[in-house]
């Protein structure tokens, strides 16, 4: 199969060499610019507090989180429900499209766009919570201690997920779906019915991503759970990564990545024409392997760093402190990889909710919406790509600078950069590459 | 198939993750039986047949009886005795004629045909039907007298089809052997009049699906291009059907009361007339309409000439396409399908009208062939 990505019916096209060529120069020279030109004081952590939005916004969005809260549920049920009972075909079964799409790049896409609102709808949080309150017990906590406790079973949440999407022969198989959705929840059902629900917040990969990626949102809420305005992508400088989030960043992005890879001319004549297992076998080396390789560019780079700037705290701290600079670069390669799939089969999305087993009923007047592939055309598309990795790189390089000139001096500061900057420069450009060979 | 019995199994699981009442799994679908398909066909469409032809003033004045009797094997025997009217189906949709003319049957107030004779058989379904005849003239309009069109209705009940299908080995038929000729020719307003012509037989509705096989007496069984349509009682039977272009073949078998085909020295007694529908084909896209002709060959469960090939937006693409296999191909997202086969290349055209890449693959084996980068 050339179409990766778990469903959909359609690539994009290459983006055209001088588009890759323009916007790879443009990244380099942001990168460098960024060294002399950006401020010499951090700005960031003062933005990321921002301004308190106006009450009524935030009773809307209380009222509205309450109300779409409900519908995820039921959503979350129906998807179960179809994956099981519904009719074996993604044309016809709600269930793959709801993973793939919905959940997968939707909420992504949300997520940076409205803050963290998965935080407040996750289905697996509703139930977990609500069996928490059954028990007497407060759904905010986690006894969970060590590994538990850290963000590593979110990685691994997320890889099984990778390795569904892109690695198994039958991604939109409705029993690999039903399979994989019923597992991962019961899964974290039974680990937050063991640590209390407060469990699912570190523990479900979809929501320690989604929480990273609300980070860009321009939407927050303080401690008190006031809703606040600031400025989109300060939240960086506000975001603490614990044990296990850079796994789920670099698992994202590896994996991302290796969508790309699977698209590419090369890829296809070195599968050549396995399929099935042998297919898989071959996919999951690839897929490790990529998501190897980002993880290992990034730490060496933070290794030279550590030596440039003569900081000899342990190695995994400090990358965990320039981590946040990698969230804008994983919505960027999301946004670039899967935009087009968002808009073509989010429509299918729309048809499949009206008749979500397939049973031929139609619910809300949509279930015989076909796709419109004309609703955006392949240079739209293909400037959306190039835009969404340039943009995010350019906010990692930000990222980055403020957080190092907060650390050291100005002069150490700029140096210190040089490593980060080349790896944030060959994520960009090999990126870009992908694009170019699609 | 394992997998939805283990899908069903492990739904216990789900099940009880499920907190949301979500209504039950209701996938019940009707099943058309076929003769509730064949008679939808029949309907007429609601053509308006004029006001109707008041014949009260005739010599002798049109009058239908009918009788309607279950079927000891499926269906509905109708037998329809008239007085004052000539069946005159070779004049069936033409001028009209006084003293002669058709019937149309209706059952459960739905057009199910012409009657072109004394006896018909009605392919129903099982349970209690309405049966109403009305006589009408040779261009369609109902016959009246007073005012009130020439009709009469029972009620009957079809019988359940026996569980066990198929019929008896066959007859054979004492000598002289019956013989049987078949004339189709096409109905100038619908469907197709078919006129059997037979020596040494003798059509016996009355005793059709009795186990009584007289030998030279029985009903004849229709069949178009081998698809089983009608029993025949008589000589003439109108065929509502609308066949696509092309050559169709009629085949007319003549079969004993229990429904044994006749033999005559082991063959079967039939007749069999091609008639060809004028106009073009619809499923022969041509290759010579398109811009661009890619042509693909799979043998061995490889292809040739696969790989990307580059459309431009607007142009019309031709598949042309060779297998040593049975398979579809589908073309993703204009969800396009063709059958493919050893028997020759098919040809698929494609209106590349959507930008993107989209992947050509066979639909049962997932053999992929080709992209086409559409940009």
């Amino acid at each position: 199969m050339i179409l990766a990505h778990g469903v959909g019916s359609r690539a994009d096209l290459p983006v055209e060499p001088w588009l890759f060529a323009y916007s790879a120069a443009f990244a380099l020279l942001i990168s460098f610019a960024a060294l002399r030109l950006l401020w010499p004081r951090p700005r960031l952590a003062d933005a990321a507090a921002g301004t308190a939005a106006p009450a009524a916004l935030g009773t809307v969005a209380s009222v509205l989180g309450t109300v779409v809260q409900a519908l995820a549920l039921v959503l979350f049920g129906v998807t179960l429900l179809a994956a099981w009972f519904g009719e074996d075909a993604v044309s016809a079964n709600l269930a793959p499209t709801a993973l793939y799409i919905a959940l997968w790049i939707g909420m992504q896409v949300a997520s940076a766009v409205l803050g963290d609102v998965w935080r407040r709808i996750n289905p697996l949080w509703t139930v977990a919570s609500a069996l928490d309150r059954v028990r007497g017990r407060d759904p905010e906590t986690s006894t969970a201690t060590g590994w538990w406790a850290s963000n590593w079973p979110a990685a691994l949440g997320l890889l099984a997920f990778h390795w569904l999407e892109l690695a198994y022969f039958e991604p939109a198989s409705l029993t690999a779906v039903a399979a994989f959705i019923s597992a991962y929840t019961i899964v974290v059902l039974v680990a937050a019915s063991r640590f209390g629900a407060g469990w699912v917040r570190t523990g479900d990969g979809f929501a320690v991503l989604f929480g990273l990626l609300g980070a860009l949102s321009p939407l927050h809420r303080d401690d008190g759970g006031r809703l606040r305005l600031r400025v989109p992508g300060a939240g960086l400088a506000a975001v603490e990564l614990r044990r296990g989030s850079l796994g789920v960043v670099l698992v994202v992005l590896g994996g991302t990545t290796f969508d790309g890879v699977t698209r590419t001319q090369w890829w296809s004549d070195l599968v050549g024409g396995r399929r099935e297992w042998d297919l898989t076998a071959v996919n999951t080396v690839g897929l490790l392997l990529t998501i190897a390789t980002v993880a290992m560019a990034y730490l060496v780079a933070i290794r030279v760093l550590g030596a440039l700037a003569r900081d000899d705290t342990d190695l995994m701290e400090q990358a965990r402190r320039w981590g946040p600079s990698l969230i804008p670069i994983v919505l960027g390669y999301s946004i670039a990889h899967y935009f087009s799939l968002l808009v073509f089969e989010g429509q299918s999305f729309l048809a499949l909710l009206s008749d979500p087993l397939g049973s031929g009923r139609d619910l809300f007047g949509t279930a015989e919406n076909t796709i419109d592939f004309t609703v955006v055309t392949a240079d739209q598309i293909a400037y959306t790509q190039v835009a969404a990795i340039v943009i995010g790189h350019i906010a990692g390089v930000i990222a980055a600078h403020d957080k190092a000139v907060e650390r050291y001096p100005h002069r150490t500061a700029v140096l210190s950069q040089y490593p980060l900057l080349a790896v944030m420069v060959a994520y960009t450009v090999s990126g870009l590459l992908l694009l170019l060979n699609a | 198939m394992g997998r939805p019995t283990f899908r069903r199994a492990a739904a216990v699981l789900a099940a009880a993750l499920l907190v949301a009442a979500c209504g039950d799994d209701d996938t019940t679908t009707t099943t058309a039986d076929g003769a509730v398909a064949e008679q939808g066909e029949m309907a007429d469409g609601g053509h308006s047949h004029g006001e109707g032809i008041e014949v009260g003033d005739a010599d002798e004045i049109p009058t239908v009886a009918i009788t309607a009797t279950p079927d000891a094997k499926s269906g509905i025997n109708l037998q329809v005795q008239t007085t004052g009217i000539t069946f005159a189906p070779e004049h069936a949709s033409s001028e009209h004629v006084l003293g002669e003319g058709h019937a149309h049957v209706y059952v459960d107030g739905e057009k199910y045909g012409r009657l072109y004779g004394e006896w018909m058989h009605l392919d129903v379904e099982a349970g209690e039907h309405e049966i109403r005849v009305d006589l009408n003239a040779n261009d369609h309009s109902p016959l009246l007298v007073d005012g009130e069109p020439v009709d009469d209705v029972v009620t009957v009940e079809a019988p359940e089809p026996p569980s066990g299908h198929g019929h008896a080995e066959g007859f054979e038929a004492d000598a002289p052997h019956p013989t049987v000729a078949l004339t189709v020719t096409e109905d100038p307003k619908s469907g197709w009049n078919v006129h059997v012509e037979t020596t040494d037989y003798t059509f016996a509705p009355e005793k059709a699906s009795t186990m009584e096989t007289t030998s030279g007496e029985g009903h004849a069984h229709l069949y178009v291009d081998g698809r089983k349509i009608a029993r025949m009682y008589g000589e003439w039977l109108h065929v509502d059907e609308d066949l696509a272009p092309g050559d169709h073949e009629f085949r007319v078998e003549l079969s004993a009361n229990d429904h044994s085909p006749y033999l005559a020295d082991g063959a079967p007694i039939e007749a069999v007339q091609t008639v060809t529908v004028e106009g073009v084909p619809e499923d022969a896209p041509s290759a010579d309409d398109a811009d661009q002709v890619i042509e693909v060959e799979i043998a061995n469960d490889s292809v040739d000439n696969g790989g990307r090939h580059e459309v431009s937006v607007g142009d019309t693409v031709a598949l042309v396409i060779t297998s040593d296999v049975d398979d579809d191909i589908h073309v993703h997202g204009y969800d396009l399908y063709a059958d493919i086969g050893p028997s020759g290349p098919a040809t698929v055209l494609v209106e590349a009208t959507m930008p993107g890449v989209w992947e050509v693959e066979l639909h049962d084996s997932g053999l992929f062939l080709l992209e086409l980068a559409v940009s």
